[in-house]
């Protein structure tokens, strides 16, 4: 049922042909008091790189579930995840760290900045986590947030950003440490059509500018059709791949 | 670097975003530190009073010879003269006097040999040199040698100007010693070095017009001695020691450094400082409480962000760093506030701690309150360390957030069971600990036996707060959806959601009212357990004393003679000439008494330990080396009817011989008494502290009084009192006491509220979101206020019961553990029902109204941007 990401949409500099994330036989089961629920069932799935991958389907169908596993925010029942290269079911808590820090950027519905840091802070927050310094973290953060079109707006409390100005700072902080694989959970859910239409161009230029894979869960199809390919869920497993 | 850019940006910048919580916190932690420090400097200054005057008395001096407080005769600086070539001797003879009259300023007067005392000269060169004559006041200051014959003139007092200041004296003032009254030329000096901080406290006359002025001839109280250059002082104390011992009349000499004698008295305020100590911790812990519950609080609000930062790839490690930060940063502000605050309460605690000292213990200057390093230091360690210890579970919480949790909506805490084996084992544990302490009193532990007991309790009561809350709501449950619903339904969810935190504040207040509620029966122990004796003991109709004694119940003396006039009048059935006076036994001051016991076992009374009739005894208390002994000194030796005491006296140590032990409220220092007939003939002093007169029947005290004061002539240096006014003089000793305890309690109290108030506003502040959903939904701003004032008042309910029943498993502590091992008295516990309702009645009414703010800002809440939140 999965099936290979095209290479044609690669950058041609980056000759390696390994997908960044390889899903098999991925299954999440929730514990409930009266009966568990089954939230994936049997998922295969491989991410290229660069690739923009949309995951379609009703609330309920596990698509936040799926990113949340991708996301390494959460351990599958069972089955396999790969992320460039490393089995993360496996993987001790602090590599799960640093592969976040490293290697994933995420985008959320409802923002989730710290409103009371500025757009630029939250922009450098990854780099700070990731231990940078210096004057280049700014001039980083300055720098994506230029690129989202807020530039003006870099010292600004978050807090007191529009709906469609807070998505953005969350789309510069997710690039902000050069993720391989950035991971965007409805990410236009909270915004109006305007804001939405320039938050989804913002995303997939510069995840496209950048070479960096991006896996979006949206109910959307106006929001799907920047992606290269589309995975349908329906109750938890993937019911169609176009 | 990052990791600084991270802590500020994401650990100490939300301090300034919840101020109003960081200025709680930080009041809670600086409340608990300034309680700590003021009490502890009000008590080190009001204590160390002693040792500075000492010192400062003393200069340079490093040893001392006395016999105190017995008196030395001069002819011991005579024996000690070979000494001359390796020591500077200076004998010193002293007398607590009064300014102006017997009830003024009160200062010593010191007796010393000016010529030959090198400090005075000193002194006065100092005084040269900087010029300083003040010109406003008229004050010239002198050389004390400069007329020898104003130097030797026995109406000479030299006043440090300090002390003429204070008592205003220009050319010549009254001064009253005992019950004598003396004029002195004032003569002002001008001191410096050590004896400046004994200024305002000491004047000074030359030894022998001093001994010539109040009738102690041939006597001096002691002899300090100043080793030469180049002669080390233990070796010379050992020869001194020598030397008096081969002697052999001067065996019983002392040679200990000059402030050995205040260091017993700093040594016999122990307990007291002890105890005090330890009831300020109480305040620490209350605001540690409160602290929990805001840092919790942070924590909780908090938790989204959390859980980002560990998607977003942060440790464990950092996020406990920045959660940390917001503790330490509170701890050491707080601390430093906190030692600010302590100087500031420290001048009133100071005023309580002194008249307590001087009321119970002895005459007490009012010391200097000294603020250094070292309580810098304390202060801020302390509050680091309360805030770090607040701080554990608040970052256990933070560091439980998972990843994943930022997408969910709800901040749930952590759901913790109301019970758990553990729990119960704990609250059961710490019961079984304390009943059984309270019931074996005496044991191992000794003097640490008190606090575990009172430990125990308050932690059974604490562990119980959470558990206590849970089931008042449930409880409560029916009647508040059928009174109040909506509000009550709502009060009775959301009570149970947030219980943990509302279960701290529980504990705030159950601390706090259980301290006042134990120390309320304790203090009613005391009031009716002394108020019972003194009716028991205290059975003369009226007691003379001198009008100057103000401090130390041994101040001033009367002559012997008013005996024999006092017992001629036809108004006076029977007089007990009872003398008072310090003794040094075994390093330790004690009181010596020595009264008629033939009067005592005809009309007085002395309630023996274990029972039985006293009267057989006090009959054939004059037959020999007899004496009685008093509970708490009993208690803290082990003596008992039949044990022996050694006592120096001025004819040499004797043995007298128990013959019982007797209660006894009026010092824990405690006493032993003698028949006044062995006293004369051992200690050669006749002096009478104070006169009990029995009246003759139907003689009314007034007239008894009258005559009295007819009969003596002295009605302006005597005090003749009626048993009322002593059992007043008792109550008000008692209640300055237990002031210092009372200030303290309504310290605890307060924190205690402020953490009620900070747990509800955190409440409404993590609700905002909730509240402002039911309030899109239709909920009007009396409900959610009501809802929230319900919430509030189960919460003081469940702490005010529970506190007074912790109160009385702590007053049980007080009572019989930790009163008896700090002071040896055995007292009946008493509870004052009126007084701890009353108090319940303000804590309910408080709590309240710290619910109201919080209550407010809710009902304020608008919907829209309640769910426009980032």
């Amino acid at each position: 049922m999965a099936r290979s990401a095209g290479d044609d949409r690669r950058p041609a500099e980056q000759p390696d042909p390994s997908p960044i994330a390889r899903l098999t036989a991925v299954a999440k089961v929730y514990p409930a008091a009266g009966e568990d629920v089954r939230a994936l069932t049997d998922v295969s799935l491989a991410i290229g790189r660069g690739e923009v991958v949309a995951l379609l389907g009703r609330s309920g169908s596990g698509k936040t579930t799926l990113l949340n596993l991708i996301g390494t925010l959460d351990r599958p029942t069972s089955g396999s995840i790969e992320i460039d290269g490393a089995r993360v079911e496996s993987l001790p808590e602090e590599s799960l760290l640093k592969l976040r820090r490293e290697t994933l950027g995420f985008v959320f519905q409802f923002f989730h900045l710290f409103p009371y840091l500025s757009a630029l802070e939250n922009a450098a927050l990854p780099l700070w986590l990731g231990g940078k310094q210096g004057p280049e973290v700014n001039v980083r953060a300055r720098e994506l947030l230029a690129q989202v079109g807020l530039a003006d707006k870099a010292d600004r409390p978050a807090g007191r950003l529009s709906g469609g100005e807070m998505q953005r700072v969350a789309i510069a902080r997710a690039l902000a440490n050069d993720p391989k694989l950035v991971l965007a959970d409805e990410p236009t859910g909270n915004l109006d059509q305007a804001n939405a239409e320039s938050v989804l161009s913002h995303l997939a230029s510069l995840a496209r500018e950048n070479g960096t894979a991006l896996v979006l869960a949206t109910h959307s199809e106006a929001a799907a059709s920047i992606a290269d390919r589309r995975v349908h869920l329906v109750d938890g497993r993937i019911a169609e791949i176009h | 670097m990052a990791l600084g850019q991270l802590l500020a940006a994401l650990g100490l910048r939300p301090l300034g975003r919840h101020y109003g919580r960081t200025l709680l916190t930080l009041l809670g932690v600086a409340a608990g530190v300034g309680v700590y420090i003021g009490i502890d400097l009000a008590v080190q200054a009001s204590i160390q009073s002693f040792t500075r005057t000492a010192r400062a008395v003393a200069g340079p001096a490093q040893l001392r010879v006395h016999r105190l407080p017995l008196a030395l005769p001069e002819s011991v600086l005579v024996a000690l003269e070979p000494l001359e070539g390796k020591a500077l001797l200076r004998p010193t003879l002293e007398a607590p006097a009064r300014a102006g009259g017997p009830t003024g300023y009160p200062f010593t007067i010191l007796g010393v040999d000016l010529i030959g005392d090198p400090r005075f000269v000193e002194a006065e060169r100092e005084g040269n040199r900087r010029s300083e004559r003040p010109r406003s006041s008229g004050l010239v200051a002198e050389d004390p040698r400069a007329n020898v014959k104003t130097l030797f003139d026995r109406r000479s007092l030299w006043v440090p100007l300090t002390l003429a200041h204070a008592i205003g004296a220009r050319d010549s003032i009254t001064v009253v010693v005992g019950t004598r009254t003396h004029r002195f030329q004032i003569h002002p000096i001008r001191v410096s070095g050590p004896i400046t901080s004994a200024a305002a406290t000491v004047a000074l006359m030359d030894l022998a017009p001093f001994q010539e002025e109040f009738g102690r001839v041939g006597e001096l109280d002691w002899i300090d001695i100043e080793p030469a250059p180049g002669v080390a002082v233990e070796p010379l104390r050992e020869e001194i020691q020598r030397f008096l011992e081969a002697s052999g009349t001067w065996a019983d000499l002392k040679v200990e450094p000059p402030e050995e004698r205040s260091l017993q008295v700093e040594r016999m305020l122990g307990s007291y400082r002890r105890n005090l100590r330890a009831l300020s911790l109480i305040s620490l812990v209350v605001g540690m409480l409160l602290a929990y519950n805001a840092l919790l609080s942070s924590v909780l609000q908090r938790r989204s962000e959390i859980a980002l930062l560990r998607a977003l790839g942060a440790s464990r490690g950092l996020v406990a760093l920045l959660l940390g930060a917001e503790g330490i940063v509170v701890g050491l502000l707080g601390g430093a506030l906190g030692v600010l605050l302590g100087r500031a309460l420290s001048e009133g605690a100071l005023r309580l701690v002194s008249r307590t000292v001087g009321d119970l213990y002895a005459r007490s200057a009012m010391g200097v309150v000294d603020l250094n390093g070292s309580h810098w230091l304390t202060g801020i360690a302390l509050g680091a360390a309360s805030a770090a210890v607040a701080s554990i579970g608040p970052l256990r919480e933070g560091l439980r957030v998972r990843p994943l949790e930022f997408l969910r909506e709800e901040h749930p805490g952590r759901a913790e069971r109301s019970w758990s084996y553990r729990r119960v084992a704990a609250v059961l544990g710490a019961l079984v600990l304390a009943l059984y302490l309270i019931a074996r009193p005496d044991g191992m532990g000794g003097s640490v036996r008190g606090y575990i007991a009172a430990a125990a309790a308050l932690l059974a009561g604490g562990l119980l707060a959470l558990p206590a809350f849970v089931g008042l709501v449930r409880v409560f449950r029916r009647p508040l959806e059928g009174l109040w619903s909506p509000a009550g339904r709502l009060a009775y969810a959301t009570a149970l959601a947030a219980r943990r935190r509302l279960g701290v504040s529980v504990a705030a207040l159950l601390l706090a009212f259980s301290i006042v509620w134990g120390m309320a029966s304790l203090v009613e122990s005391f009031r009716v357990t002394v108020e019972g004796w003194a009716d028991s003991t205290l059975r003369a109709d009226l007691w003379i004393t001198p009008r100057s004694r103000a401090g130390s119940p041994a101040e001033g003396s009367m002559p012997p003679s008013w005996t024999a006039t006092l017992a001629q009048l036809p108004e006076v059935e029977d007089v007990d000439a009872f003398r008072l006076r310090e003794l040094s036994l075994g390093g330790e001051m004690i009181w010596l008494g020595a009264g008629n016991s033939d009067v005592l076992a005809r009309h007085g009374y002395l309630p023996l330990v274990g029972g039985g009739d006293p009267r057989p005894l006090l009959a054939r208390a004059h037959t020999g080396r007899l004496a009685l002994v008093s509970e708490p000194l009993a208690r803290r030796h082990g003596i008992h009817a039949g044990s022996t005491l050694l006592i120096p006296t001025p004819t040499g140590s004797h043995v007298y011989q128990v013959m019982a032990v007797y209660r006894d409220y009026s010092s824990d220092r405690g006493y032993v008494i003698l028949d006044r007939s062995v006293y004369l003939q051992d200690f050669r002093d006749s002096l009478v502290t104070t006169y009990a007169l029995y009246l003759a029947p139907g003689i009314s005290r007034e007239r008894g009084a009258r005559a009295a004061e007819a009969a003596l002539g002295q009605d302006e240096v005597i005090r003749v009192t009626d048993t009322r006014s002593i059992r007043e003089e008792v109550r008000r000793v008692m209640r300055n006491t237990f002031a210092v305890t009372d200030a303290l309690e309504a310290v605890a109290a307060m924190v205690a509220l402020l953490s009620v108030l900070g747990a509800l506003a955190a409440l409404v502040l993590e609700r905002t979101r909730e509240i402002g959903v039911l309030r899109a939904i239709g909920a009007d701003r009396r409900q959610i206020v009501r809802a929230l004032l319900v919430e509030g008042g189960l919460l003081a309910v469940t702490g005010l019961v529970l506190g007074a029943l912790t109160g009385m498993l702590l007053s049980a502590v007080l009572v019989h553990v930790l009163n008896r091992e700090s002071f040896g008295w055995t007292i009946e516990l008493a509870t004052p029902w009126v007084r701890v309702l009353l108090v319940a009645a303000v804590l309910f009414a408080a709590a309240l109204l710290a619910t109201l703010p919080p209550a407010r800002r809710a009902a304020r809440i608008s919907p829209r941007e309640a769910m426009n939140r980032v």
